[in-house]
């Protein structure tokens, strides 16, 4: 605070031997925000002066400050409430680290005419009811009140200049109602000279989800205390310990799809010294388990995202459709939303990648949640048809990792017509008798007992409804990849194909052999498939070193994870049962030019 | 089958489960008229033929008799079902396929759980879903000694769309003549929403005759979502892979060509989804006369139409459903 006094009497001292400074006698506006994003605001020079307009070169940010520095917010067991505490909830700047989430805006000292007041507004009518302005009050930290249209700014504040701070209460969810920019203008009124006025455009921050090539920061895990989950999560921190990211967290619901009910992801405004002022965001999923409750109809897990992980720099969001069709729920999961890793082609960059989900236009996830996530526009959305999955969700097929390409990243993809090969080559080589997945079962959830999965491969390949869903996968597949070849650029040598065989279940498919490519990927070296209980040929199980010989050509080293039990035979992998918050990137969002 | 599984509301729900096996055993004797099964099950009880009926109660205890540990087998899982549900991704557990994992002995259990004795002390909201597992199950083990109960749930047309599908799917898997002759049949007096979902399941009925209905369908619907699922159903009846591990190939190329040819008239008719699923279900049959039928689809297309059939045919010579 110090530090803020003294650059204020500074500015003071410019002011008084400034000449140019109403010379003319007029009233004098000038308001400056962080403009050219240097995390500071500038009076005292024309650093922040290019401020109406907002490019990738220009124009201050400012962040929704839905956080809650000082956990002060009471959970609430209501769907409808549970999201409402936040710290932007009241008029009230909570402490310190609460003022931090606030840009800052000033209004550059000048001599006014005697009769001259000021008022500062929102000038852009859809952001009035979600921006809120203060005004500083005193040197602390958190010194500010809620500043109005009504609040009055004396002349003497006005030649000595007033600081100001913004926050946005929501994110933009439709753009039809808010895009997002602000523009704040400041009103100096003299009856006697006249009246003028200044504008700062700005910018809410975007919300973006976290690509798989940025870092694993926090993996997690739910705990739901049966023997197949703890099996999970032990080999699970053995694979982060070796790839060096700490031991998974936990989270302690009954529902075990940790991917499903919440997606990590962040928001940043500049920060000073070149660094970003992060607020990490998570959203709930738009799950709708139980609409006739008119309290409480969401998936139940999903309220961790406000219970347990808000926080300081933490945030909550949730945007859900209870009249969405209940058929098509399981894409609202976040299986079904992936991050593609950056890219640029034809001239066009996502330096942030893109969100990656699975929708038709006649079998899609909630479309209020969809309109939200598009209306960041930073990660522009790719559809691709997963309505042939009984789950539904892109992460069952494909995947991305890290590769030394020009690229930077390579595809994974599920490849059933390798895996039917694969079996038939062991058919041809003398291995049609050889079983696979030995020692487990489809239905007890501990043993293998009475209702064994074990088959031989000569038993698989004549399995009509194996064969069946696998051909109808394999083309599947190839449609959903020749979407993203044609939006990436994608070339065949930038896929590895990953082979498993599907069944049918419900009239669509699922996974029959555990699901390779849905596991995790968790640094540049470590990737955490399924285990995936192949059959033994020649020594080795050829479906383990299906993935482990093309991951280890780029430098990656596959773990296998043990999730039969508890995960594979309900329908998902350890990357369904799982979910990870990443590093946040390097580049700034405000550069994309979206 | 170990009774234990250490799912949560297992021991809870065994009980009364046992008592329905019970209760199940002494319905098998008695009339018609005295039957307490909930409504499902008395309404395929209704619906069935009197001999039919009196078949599959006779078949039940015949069953019990010879072996009683497939019913307590099948009970465990019915029981184990609403928290396997809770479990799963989806929120659904794959009951069909544990159910057929039993074997053949399962399908007397599951008949009995159908028709005459419909799973006790299971959630209201779970009933439906638990109740088309079962019939997903009965279909899976291929037996036609299910088809009465299956066909009698067919020729209600009160059933909601997804137990629609799920039952012409079973009576498809079953596919003999009897079966055949149902789905085309229903199929014929189907509009809609409950053709849409009799295609649905149709497919997975390789027999020449219920494939030209479909492709009949295909070709005459102006309605794109029938077009799709229509087009899914072709490319099930003639899926390449699926022929490969069936026993009788006497229809196979009749049934992949009748498929391929409505699929590529589909495919110059239609745009968007309905287009997609026709291209990928051509691909899932890979008929040997695929590139002819769209050589000839060419000859006096429209530049956009032509241009896209080459892209189909560019798709179809490196089909990813053919070894590489």
């Amino acid at each position: 605070m110090a530090r803020v006094f003294s650059s204020t009497l500074l500015v003071i001292a410019l002011v008084a031997c400034s000449s140019d400074q109403g010379a003319t006698g007029k009233p004098i506006a000038d308001l400056r925000a962080d403009s050219n994003r240097d995390g500071e605001v500038h009076v005292d020079d024309d650093s922040d002066m290019n401020k109406t307009e907002w490019t990738e070169k220009t124009g201050a940010i400012f962040l929704a400050n839905i956080d809650d520095d000082n956990k002060r917010c009471k959970s609430s067991s209501s769907d409808l409430t549970i999201a409402l505490c936040n710290d932007a909830q009241d008029a009230v700047i909570n402490g310190d680290d609460d003022a931090h989430d606030l840009a800052r805006l000033k209004t550059r000292p000048a001599s006014q005419p005697e009769d001259a007041t000021g008022h500062v507004v929102i000038a852009t009518e859809d952001a009035k009811a979600l921006v809120r302005l203060f005004k500083r009050t005193g040197p602390g930290e958190a010194d500010f009140a809620e500043l109005t249209d009504a609040t009055v700014i004396t002349r003497a504040e006005l030649e000595s200049g007033v600081e100001l701070a913004i926050e946005a209460k929501d994110i933009v969810r439709d753009p039809s109602r808010w895009d997002g920019y602000v523009d704040v203008q400041l009103v100096v009124h003299s009856p006697s000279h006249g009246d003028a006025k200044d504008t700062v455009r700005m910018r809410v921050a975007p919300v973006m989800t976290y690509h798989h090539l940025l870092p694993a920061e926090t993996v997690w895990v739910a705990d739901t205390k049966t023997d197949g989950n703890l099996r999970m999560r032990k080999e699970l921190q053995a694979s982060c310990r070796s790839a060096g990211v700490s031991s998974p967290e936990r989270i302690e619901v009954t529902d075990q799809w940790a991917q499903d009910f919440f997606e990590p992801a962040f928001m940043s405004m500049p920060g000073t010294g070149g660094t970003q002022h992060v607020m990490r965001v998570n959203y709930r999923s738009a799950n709708v388990f139980e609409p006739k409750r008119t309290e409480t109809p969401l998936r139940p897990a999903g309220q961790i995202v406000f219970a347990m992980m808000r926080g300081k720099d933490v945030a909550g969001v949730q945007q859900f459709d209870l009249s969405h069709n209940a058929e098509m729920d399981s894409l609202n999961s976040f299986g079904n939303l992936e991050t593609i890793p950056p890219y640029e082609k034809d001239g066009i960059s996502y330096p942030f990648g893109r969100v990656l989900r699975g929708a038709t236009r006649s079998w899609f996830p909630d479309r209020a949640f969809a309109r939200m996530v598009n209306a960041q526009l930073q990660q522009p959305a790719i559809e691709i048809d997963t309505s042939w999955l009984f789950v539904g969700h892109v992460d069952e097929t494909l995947s991305f990792v890290k590769a030394p390409t020009p690229r930077g990243w390579m595809l994974l993809m599920n490849d059933a017509t390798l895996a039917k090969k694969m079996l038939e080559d062991a058919v041809a080589a003398g291995a049609g008798d050889t079983p696979m997945f030995v020692g487990k079962s489809w239905v007890d959830f501990d043993t293998s007992e009475e209702t064994p999965a074990q088959a031989t491969i000569s038993e698989v390949l004549a399995d009509r409804q194996v064969m069946q869903a696998s051909a109808e996968a394999a083309v599947e597949v190839d449609a959903q990849v020749a979407i993203l070849k044609q939006e990436i650029g994608l070339q065949d040598d930038e896929i590895l194909r990953l082979p498993f065989l599907h069944t049918v279940y419900g009239g669509k498919s699922i996974a029959y052999q555990p699901g390779t490519v849905n596991g995790i990927y968790l640094s540049d070296t470590r990737f955490a498939a399924p285990e995936p209980h192949g059959p033994i040929v020649g020594g080795k199980d050829i479906f383990r070193d299906a993935v482990s010989e093309p991951l280890a050509k780029i430098g990656i080293t596959a773990d296998f994870v043990e999730d039969w039990d508890a995960y594979h035979r309900v329908l998902g992998e350890v990357h369904c049962g799982s979910n990870t918050t990443r590093k946040i990137p390097a580049a700034r969002w405000w550069e994309s030019g979206r | 089958m170990k009774t234990n599984m250490r799912l949560g509301s297992v021991h809870k729900l065994f009980i009364p489960t046992m008592a329905a096996v019970a209760c199940g055993a002494a319905l098998a004797g008695a009339p018609r008229s005295a039957l307490a099964a909930p409504p499902n099950a008395q309404s395929i009880a209704l619906r069935m033929p009197a001999q039919s009926f009196a078949d599959l109660q006779r078949d039940v205890s015949l069953a019990r008799a010879a072996d009683p540990r497939p019913f307590a087998m099948v009970n465990d899982i019915v029981t184990l079902a609403p928290d396997a549900n809770a479990r799963a991704r989806a929120r659904r557990a794959p009951i069909a396929l544990y159910l057929a994992k039993l074997g053949p002995s399962a399908l007397m259990p599951v008949l009995e759980k159908l028709a005459l004795d419909a799973p006790r002390g299971v959630p209201a909201e779970e009933a439906p879903t638990l109740r088309r597992d079962l019939i997903e199950a009965v279909g899976l083990l291929h037996d036609a000694r299910g088809l009465p109960v299956l066909s009698a749930i067919l020729d209600d047309d009160t059933e909601d769309e997804e137990t629609t599908r799920t039952v012409t799917e079973a009576i498809a898997r079953i596919g003999n003549d009897d079966a055949a002759t149902k789905l085309v049949t229903s199929l014929a007096g189907a509009r809609d929403a409950r053709a849409r979902a009799i295609l649905a399941g149709i497919g997975e009925c390789r027999r020449l005759r219920v494939t030209e209905a479909a492709a009949d369908r295909l070709r005459t619907t102006t309605d794109d979502a029938t077009a799709r699922v229509a087009a899914r159903a072709l490319g099930r009846a003639g899926n390449a892979w699926a022929w490969k591990a069936l026993p009788d190939h006497s229809e196979e190329a009749r049934i992949r060509e009748t498929a391929a040819r409505a699929l590529v008239g589909s495919f110059v008719l239609r745009n968007g989804e309905a287009r997609t699923a026709a291209s990928n279900a051509l691909m899932v049959v890979d008929a040997p006369e695929t590139p002819a039928l769209i050589a000839a689809a060419k000859k006096g297309a429209a530049p956009e139409t032509a241009k896209a059939l080459d892209t189909l045919a560019a798709r179809f010579a490196r089909n990813p459903a053919r070894t590489r």
